[in-house]
């Protein structure tokens, strides 16, 4: 054997030692949990044979607690780049089967690397966990590697989009990762997140709950909004990842790559989908689907705050982001859940070029003690700045109800919507006609003979008058008012137009939104 | 030296929420103190209550066979009976609320068992509107 052979095979050897993990033994653990191992996730992840695997040779570095005998495979973290959707991605994925996927320094290190190169190339970064948590024998050392982290998603943000993908425990401090970042994605019965523990929860405070009601995929759908994709399976979810990112462009200095343009499909019909009883629910993502091409709509946090509707779709081939009031539920009022939930897919979109669309049919702000001491003021606030703030086109759609302060927030022309078009069935007013009859005729009402015949005239008197789009019209605040089934036609032309859209906001360090 | 006391709150005063020996049995605070210890590992801390904590209710696991409404609003027409089999997504009830009629429908399929509510009733948030049957278990 030749000296460069012996050498190209040692090389061999140490790469299939290290790639190993934790063993057949851990592996097949693993995959009992129903979870693939890390490699195999990235495999399954990345477009065929794309995968280049960086600081495989990695060594641990804690030489404490008899740390110093153990052999710890790249430090149970995969690191590398590959391509998704034929464009380059940069991925770290922790390995469970090695030390619990625990993290040390130089498990952090090897993290902090990839962030690094992928803020350097200006592609995304896709961190999958799967963590045991802080590797206890490192101390102080792996706490630093979590900070380390932190710091780089905060650097990142809105400069590359950052997805983390939960497979497996993420808890304790860990969650701080993917709660900076811009996309969570949970699998059910594979996620757990949470900050303490059941154990810890019981032994301070005496409650009980199991771990899957605690911090599980569903708890972080459905209840706590720190998720925003849902998936049965690890493949589901992979998909669902490649879908995201096709919408996505790779870095805030540029666009998301056009799509091949194509028409709504002739089932969503816009007309027949929206009931001109304003009283009457209906599905507005319906009336997305009646508008984006191929009627092919992706849904951002489905089973929270319902109430609104968030996404991406496709018009004429580019991406669009959608933010839409849904009758469905609630009514579709705004509250502190909705208004947290629209404001920062705004801030999202704004960050990285994509063009906002809000179709608007909402009574208002929820009332109520609850949602008062929620803080609905502060965080209906957030609402408004993300719009005020946000400088790509900003197209909105009133279809049917604009009340009062919702309707303000809603992408008005007062915070600068570039083009707002209105339905015949729009009702633009102060508030709705009951509460306003009320209020204006209330001395009428009072002196009136029948006060309940007299109240119920007024009230058709104010609906006539106000519950309709043309005071709105007459006052510039809407530009047009416009056929439902030429909506799709309106958007289009008004994206055409604001394609070199350029308004700034006076320079500043930054703007402190109500947090 | 005399504003440090003023900090840190007198033993008798506080709570404790450690385990106690057996560690299964724990000390919750009455809702009329306003001090308690917290003990994890051994270790305690002495700390001021905040009343959002001291009005927090416990964690109770949600029943699936009971629907409660989402929002304050009024009962307009109700659809179903008890003993009536439902499917999921059938219409339960209409329900007004913020000038709209929702539509409350049917979160599995299953035997209804009773209706809590009757049309023209006024309800809060998380009120009882539909109980199912839960199903023998074989």
């Amino acid at each position: 054997m030749s000296l460069l052979s012996k050498k190209i095979s040692e090389l061999q050897e140490r790469t299939q030692h290290a790639q190993q993990g934790g063993g057949d033994k851990a592996i097949a653990k693993q995959i009992a949990m129903g979870k693939l191992p890390a490699r195999e996730r990235i495999r399954k992840l990345l477009d065929e044979g794309t995968f280049y695997e960086y600081d495989l040779f990695i060594q641990h570095d804690a030489r404490e607690f008899g740390m110093e005998k153990k052999d710890l495979a790249g430090d149970g973290v995969v690191i590398g780049t590959g391509k998704i959707n034929g464009q380059p991605v940069a991925v770290y994925a922790q390995d469970f089967t090695v030390a619990g996927g625990s993290l040390g320094s130089m498990h952090a290190r090897k993290i902090t690397k990839i962030m690094d190169y992928a803020l350097r190339m200006r592609i995304p970064l896709i961190g999958i966990n799967d963590s045991g948590g802080a590797r206890i024998q490192e101390g102080v050392n792996s706490l630093a590697g979590y900070g380390e982290i932190f710091f780089r998603n905060t650097l990142n943000s809105g400069v590359i989009p950052q997805i983390s993908v939960i497979l497996g425990p993420c808890a304790g401090g860990a969650v701080y990762s993917p709660a900076l970042t811009d996309y969570v994605f949970v699998v059910d019965k594979i996620s757990k997140m949470f900050i303490t523990g059941p154990e810890v929860i019981k032994s301070v405070l005496g409650e009980e709950i199991d771990m899957e009601s605690l911090g599980g995929a569903r708890v972080h759908c459905e209840t706590t909004g720190n998720a925003h994709f849902f998936a049965e399976s690890e493949d589901e979810c992979f998909a669902q990842i490649k879908k995201l990112l096709s919408y996505l462009p790779a870095n805030n200095q540029s666009k998301s790559a056009p799509a091949k343009p194509a028409l709504p499909l002739k089932k969503y019909n816009i007309v027949k989908t929206v009931p001109a009883d304003p009283t009457e629910p209906y599905d507005v993502r319906n009336v997305i689907r009646a508008i984006v091409d191929n009627s092919d709509f992706f849904e951002v946090q489905e089973m929270w705050a319902k109430n609104i509707v968030i996404g991406y779709g496709r018009i004429e081939g580019r991406t669009v982001g959608f933010i839409a009031n849904q009758p469905l539920y609630l009514a579709g009022v705004l509250d502190c859940d909705s208004s947290d939930k629209a404001a920062r897919f705004i801030r999202y979109c704004d960050a990285f070029n994509i063009p906002i669309v809000t179709l608007e049919d909402m009574p208002g702000y929820l009332p109520g003690v609850d949602q008062e001491h929620a803080g609905v003021i502060r965080h209906g606030a957030k609402l408004l700045y993300a719009y005020s703030e946000a400088t790509v086109p900003k197209i909105t759609v009133i279809l049917r109800k604009a009340y009062g302060g919702g309707y303000i927030a809603m992408n008005s022309r007062h915070l600068r919507a570039d083009f707002v078009f209105a339905w015949p069935t729009a009702e633009i007013a102060v508030m709705g006609p009951q509460g306003a009859a009320n209020i204006i005729f209330r001395k009428e009402i009072m002196e009136a003979e029948d006060p309940e015949a007299m109240r119920k005239k007024k009230v058709e008197e104010y609906k006539e008058k106000f519950a309709n789009p043309y005071v709105a019209a007459s006052k510039g605040y809407i530009d047009s008012v416009i056929n439902p089934a030429d909506t799709r036609q309106f958007i289009l032309q008004s994206l055409d137009i604001s394609q070199q859209k350029n308004s700034g906001m006076p320079k500043k360090k930054h703007g402190l939104p109500p947090f | 030296m005399a504003e440090k006391e003023n900090i840190i709150p007198q033993e008798e005063e506080l709570q404790t929420l450690a385990p106690t020996n057996d560690s299964t049995e724990f000390l919750i605070p009455d809702s009329g103190k306003k001090k308690l210890r917290v003990s994890e590992e051994g270790h305690e801390y002495k700390t001021f209550l905040t009343k959002k904590f001291l009005e927090r209710k416990p964690w109770k696991a949600p029943d699936p066979y009971q629907v409660l409404s989402h929002i304050p609003g009024s009962v307009i027409e109700i659809f179903v009976k008890p003993g009536q089999k439902v499917k999921k997504g059938e219409r339960l009830m209409v329900y007004q609320a913020m000038k709209m009629n929702n539509i409350v429908a049917a979160p599995m399929d299953g035997v209804i068992k009773e209706v809590n509510t009757k049309e023209g009733e006024s309800l809060p948030k998380g009120a009882l509107l539909v109980t199912f049957k839960k199903p023998v278990k074989k």
